[in-house]
């Protein structure tokens, strides 16, 4: 192993300066900016035309890669027979990959004509890399994420099917528990507050306390689990969103757990 | 002032670990492919090609998606990067150029690694030439370092075009910290003004064999260009002249960044 003397030495010099420099006021510069502003309450009434829906597929387990068990080909009968209103992305919780080999997601979409992706939620490495995948309907150029080795958020930029302007990000990540949390708002609340959502999972015994810091920076938050499982979904809106309702249903073998989103503002 | 020193303690062990992990090197095998809108060959026989030779992120020009050309009636409907991705085993990304019969034409990539950013980018046009783009995904090596790829396809009438999208492409990524690497089908030769131009800044990782046309090659398009070219070497690098399966040769170098 080498070390780089020179950046070792930058380094310390602006360490030396740090310590040294007078203690100031601290900035709040880089700290999530709390909005001075109660959020206004959605209407009770629900305008069925500003409601897409996102069907996230998981077992709300640790329990290895979803589709060590259960067939691609059965997830992408679920998309290519869906009924009524189309989801606008799939997600597959635990849906792992690894490089050089076929994706489970490539399989799906490869076989219904849409798009994948792969959310990392661990650093990669040459072995399997555990990670959430996504499948849309659109040919995806634009994601965006945040990732510094231990916090991982990925997602990408879709239109909504509500009208020819708005567009969403749809994220995904694995929050472990509020310092995660608070490094995700921090790295991404100008477009968390505008037009990014996070549809991911928290360790249900976390999910109180998730939730509520994401509650406390004006997000609107939604959570749903049940008690023989080790993991809740969690649903983060911009304040102009609102979930409106999550069912739970299961194609063959695959458990599912449809969310209901309303652009009511 | 004893809890600043200590922080600063904590910011010094933190740049130190870094520099240490910033010195492990990555290779990469980099391919950049003209698919010419797959006229010569199915998706299938192109994306095989693409996994027998391993490559570790592949720039793609001339992608359709979905489109009813006319040249091209095996391909209509067909999802090129999609199709690609499948056959390779790696990740597939799109970037649109334009709308064109019914789909879109545009770039593409493969990714052995997954992608945490991407976009797509618009490059400067006239108005009286086809509208050009460029697709840039950040990607994470298994070694923790972040790479920035960018694939382009750049205008093909004038030289002058190819010179603003040049300048475009170098302005835009101008902040980008990361280590970059520009492929693609540039449309001019090595002693263009324009590819003398991305030389002033890029290191050129391809050597000087032609890569157009397979069937009568006479001229070198396709390149593989990366920055700051203090931190990468080239290792190896040829022009696949053993597949005819589209009317550019593939390029493809072998490169060590550190």
């Amino acid at each position: 192993m080498h070390i780089n003397i020179k950046h070792c030495l930058f380094l310390l010099t602006i360490a030396t300066v740090a310590a040294c420099t007078p203690a100031e006021k601290p900035s709040d510069g880089d700290e999530p900016q709390v909005p001075e502003v109660t959020l206004p309450e959605p209407p009770d009434q629900v305008k069925d035309a500003n409601v897409f829906i996102i069907d996230m597929f998981t077992t709300l387990d640790d329990d290895g890669d979803f589709f060590t068990s259960r067939d691609e080909g059965v997830a992408a009968d679920y998309i290519r027979n869906q009924q009524g209103k189309m989801s606008l992305v799939y997600i597959y919780d635990r849906a792992d990959y690894q490089p050089g080999k076929q994706y489970s997601m490539t399989k799906i979409a490869y076989n219904v004509g849409a798009f994948p992706y792969f959310a990392q939620t661990e650093s990669v490495t040459d072995g399997s890399i555990k990670g959430t995948g996504m499948v849309t309907r659109y040919p995806i150029a634009d994601f965006d994420g945040f990732a510094d080795g231990t916090v991982f958020l990925s997602g990408c930029t879709v239109q909504l099917p509500i009208t020819l302007t708005d567009k969403l990000c749809i994220a995904t990540a694995s929050i472990p528990d509020t310092d995660a949390a608070e490094k995700i708002f921090k790295a991404k609340k100008v477009r968390m507050l505008s037009d990014m959502m996070i549809v991911g999972t928290v360790p249900s015994g976390e999910v109180s306390q998730v939730g509520d810091y994401f509650k406390s920076m004006s997000m609107r938050v939604t959570a749903m689990g049940s008690v023989d499982t080790q993991k809740d979904i969690i649903v983060i809106l911009p304040p102009s969103y609102v979930c409106r309702s999550i069912d739970c249903g299961k194609h063959v073998n695959l458990p599912y757990y449809r969310i209901y989103i309303e652009k009511w503002m | 002032m004893m809890k600043r020193i200590i922080t600063s303690i904590f910011i010094l062990i933190a740049a130190a670990v870094s520099a240490i992990a910033a010195e492990k090197p990555d290779t990469l095998k980099i391919m950049t492919y003209n698919l010419r809108f797959g006229e010569l060959a199915t998706m299938k026989e192109i994306g095989q090609y693409i996994a027998s030779e391993t490559p570790d992120i592949v720039a793609l020009q001339e992608c359709d998606w979905a489109t009813a050309r006319k040249r091209a009636p095996h391909q209509n409907g067909v999802k090129f990067v999609n199709e690609l991705a499948y056959w390779s085993g790696m990740f597939g990304l799109y970037g649109k150029s334009i709308n064109y019969a019914g789909g879109y034409y545009g770039i593409g990539m493969l990714s052995r690694y997954p992608v945490l950013r991407s976009e797509r980018v618009l490059l400067p046009n006239d108005g009286k030439t086809e509208q050009r783009s460029m697709l840039i995904a950040d990607i994470e090596l298994p070694s923790g370092r972040i790479i920035t790829f960018v694939c382009t396809h750049l205008e093909v009438k004038t030289p002058q075009m190819r010179q603003e999208q040049v300048r475009f492409i170098n302005k835009y990524l101008k902040g980008n910290r990361n280590q970059i690497i520009l492929c693609g089908d540039m449309n001019a030769e090595p002693d263009s003004n324009e590819m003398q131009t991305l030389a002033k800044d890029w290191a050129n990782l391809t050597d000087t064999n032609l890569t157009y046309s397979t069937m009568k090659p006479q001229t070198k398009i396709d390149y593989i260009w990366s920055k700051p070219s203090s931190k990468v070497a080239l290792l190896s690098t040829h022009v696949c002249t053993d597949t005819k399966l589209s009317d550019h040769f593939p390029v493809e170098s072998q490169i060590i960044i550190h």
